[in-house]
């Protein structure tokens, strides 16, 4: 049953995205012909458009017009031509692409385009005995990329900050479903966390290096027999599955231990109101960085050098976290006692004396000390 | 118990704000002359349909998709007449939207229309996606499918204009419904399907005897056969059963119709079953 929940944590641990909601977008570089005399807006559209892989750098190479624009019969356009907010007509030649944004296209019997022709937002239109070498596209809408800095650092902002909050749902649930099931594992890899942080680290990033010469190790093993050879795949997958859970059930006792640690304690809440509070405090504490890091996604340097941060930070507690799972065999048992076994107490250890019933527990009054005489088997005085 | 409440709050919130929304792009090339060409068909997932037109296009191709898919690409190499269009790839990186823009999940649906005037050989690979191939007019010399977790169905409503050489379906989970396949003009029809239900219509005009080799990992195989054919069919299997409805006979392991010597048209058929029923209907 454990083995089970670990591995729907792990599963779900396992889900694709970036790390924590962070991401990168490549932009083509295009050559960029004349755009004096576009307005501000015009130029932004056709930023816009060239990041638009149906469109490409076209947008931007190209003859611009603004408006309806016709290339008259006996007339050649050399290279792209493009047409905003109008209809092109194409009767001569174009020898590149024709393009039309926010307008159509529309060729004509002796018109002839040797490129694509693509018309964004207004279709396009060809004669019967119009030519076009390239191949025609129309789409409703120009990809809504951002049209400048300002804007596509909004958008990029919004967007990262927008996932970093998906994750930390996603995270919450996780751990509200491994609170539910597992919540006394977690409560041990926590306490564990707890007597020992440094050491918890090192059992930890010690871990992370044997991980793969384990996993080696168990499958050079495998292969000994001939059975084995054939559990080799599922082997590696329960050991993915079980380094999974480990991982998630340390990072979610670590992220408990510091949610504990500033959690102001109300009477009246149950122990499990407790851990989900602190659970989400220290969910909350521990997005900090990464939500600063999407906040300064228009600005590379700063946000590369906050999510290195929130990286360390994330590291750190995942292999403490890690530490702690494997000190108390993934929260079975306690980080004092992991193998279940009471050891023998070195020599000269005084041997643990059983408290006294709680009937001879007096509580000691301010003013002195009540000497209470405690009964014998025998009845009377020693003497 | 309300801290629950808010955390399920907050992530529909965080979902909304992820949704994403509809774009459909048209493309299409001009059909220049009736050069015999090889055409590839490439799709992830979503849904795929293809059919003939008369327009005259070499192709023309609608697709809907969502931002989280790459936009469709196509590559046309006018020396050797190849063409291949790729539908928009899964991308999990972010997908930039307009917050002004309606909502909808991630979605690709993608319509080709082929040329009937040019003869083809065409070959589809849809991984994920359902596919619904209506070759119904299609002038096609070659044929391949191959489909991974997806259930396609393929049909021939009127007969093939070239004479094709191979029908090649190799369906992974989703199984295939095929229909008509006398119109097809085949001479050997190659079916292979992993996981999932066959079921092989043999109607049409037929033109020519056609070698039909089933193969079935799990699931039924069902072949239903016009009275004006002869069939001939072996079956080999693991754990398979065998079912016929008409006038069928069994002569050294093989099984024949009644009237398959006076035939004009004998389709031999042979299906490789593990486990699965095959069921053969001649009316």
């Amino acid at each position: 049953m454990r083995i089970a929940r670990l591995a729907i944590v792990a599963a779900l641990a396992a889900l694709p995205g970036t790390a924590f909601g962070q991401s990168v977008v490549a932009t083509p570089t295009c050559v960029v012909r004349d755009l004096n005399g576009l307005s501000s807006g015009n130029v932004a559209l056709l930023k816009r458009a060239s990041l638009d892989p149906i469109v490409g750098c076209a947008a931007l190479d190209a003859a611009h017009h603004v408006g309806d624009f016709t290339v008259a019969a006996r007339d050649s356009v050399k290279g792209n031509v493009v047409v905003l907010d109008g209809t092109l007509r194409i009767a001569g030649i174009v020898t590149g692409a024709a393009v039309a944004i926010n307008g159509a296209v529309i060729i004509d019997s002796s018109g002839h385009v040797l490129g694509d022709v693509v018309a964004a937002e207004h279709g396009a239109a060809i004669a019967p005995s119009g030519r076009v070498d390239g191949e025609l596209r129309t789409l409703d809408a120009i990809e809504p990329l951002p049209t400048g800095a300002a804007f596509a650092s909004a958008t990029g902002t919004l967007a990262s900050l927008k996932r970093t909050a998906a994750w930390f749902g996603i995270l919450i649930i996780l751990a509200i479903g491994v609170l539910t099931n597992s919540g006394d594992s977690m409560q041990r890899v926590t306490t564990a966390l707890n007597s020992g942080f440094g050491r918890n680290v090192m059992v930890g990033f010690l871990a992370q290096m044997a991980l793969l010469p384990v996993l080696v190790t168990i499958c050079l093993l495998l292969c000994l027999t001939l059975l084995g050879i054939l559990l080799v795949p599922f082997a590696i997958v329960a050991y993915v599955i079980v380094v999974l859970g480990l991982i998630v059930l340390g990072g979610l006792g670590a992220v408990q231990m510091v949610g504990k640690a500033v959690a102001a304690r109300r009477g009246g809440q149950t122990e499990r109101g407790i851990r989900l509070q602190a659970l989400v405090i220290g969910m909350l504490l521990l997005s900090i960085p990464w939500l600063a890091a999407a906040a300064l996604t228009s600005s590379p340097v700063a946000s590369a050098g906050v999510r290195t941060i929130a990286l360390g930070i994330t590291w750190i507690a995942i292999t403490a976290g890690l530490g702690a799972a494997l000190r108390t065999r993934g929260g079975t048992r306690s980080h004092e006692d992991p193998w279940g076994i009471r050891r023998p107490a070195p020599s000269g250890t005084p041997l643990p004396v059983a408290a006294p019933a709680a009937e001879w527990l007096t509580p000691t009054p301010l003013t002195g000390v009540v000497s209470v005489k405690r009964p014998t088997s025998g009845s009377g005085s020693s003497r | 118990m309300k801290v629950s409440l808010l955390i399920a709050s907050a992530t529909l919130i965080a979902t909304a704000l992820s949704a994403q929304h509809v774009r459909t792009l048209e493309s299409s090339r001009l059909l220049r002359d009736s050069t015999p060409l090889s055409v590839k068909l490439l799709l992830g997932t979503g849904t795929l349909s293809v059919g003939a037109s008369d327009a005259p296009y070499l192709y023309r191709s609608i697709t809907r998709f969502g931002d989280s898919f790459s936009a469709p690409t196509s590559s046309w190499n006018a020396t050797q007449h190849t063409l291949t269009l790729t539908a928009g790839q899964k991308q999990s990186g972010p997908s930039p939207r307009s917050d002004d823009a309606p909502d909808d999940d991630g979605v690709q649906d993608w319509r080709v229309q082929l040329t009937r005037h040019a003869p083809l050989e065409l070959m589809i690979d849809a991984t994920a996606a359902d596919a619904t191939l209506d070759l119904t007019g299609l002038p096609l010399r070659r044929f391949a499918l191959n489909t991974g977790a997806a259930a396609a169905t393929v049909r021939f409503d009127a007969p093939n204009a070239e004479s094709m050489s191979v029908f090649d379906a190799n369906v992974g989970a989703g199984g295939l419904k095929l229909i008509g396949l006398g119109n097809s003009g085949a001479s050997e029809a190659r079916i292979q399907g992993d996981f999932g239900d066959l079921s092989l219509d043999l109607g049409g005009r037929w033109v020519r005897d056609m070698q039909i080799v089933v193969s079935s990992s799990v699931g039924g195989v069902k072949i239903t056969a016009p009275p004006t054919i002869g069939i001939e069919l072996q079956s080999t299997g693991l754990l398979a059963r065998e079912s016929f409805d008409g006038s069928f006979t069994k002569r050294s392991g093989i099984w024949r119709s009644a009237n398959f010597s006076g035939a004009a048209v004998k389709v031999r058929i042979v299906v490789r079953s593990m486990l699965g029923k095959i069921e053969l209907v001649q009316r």
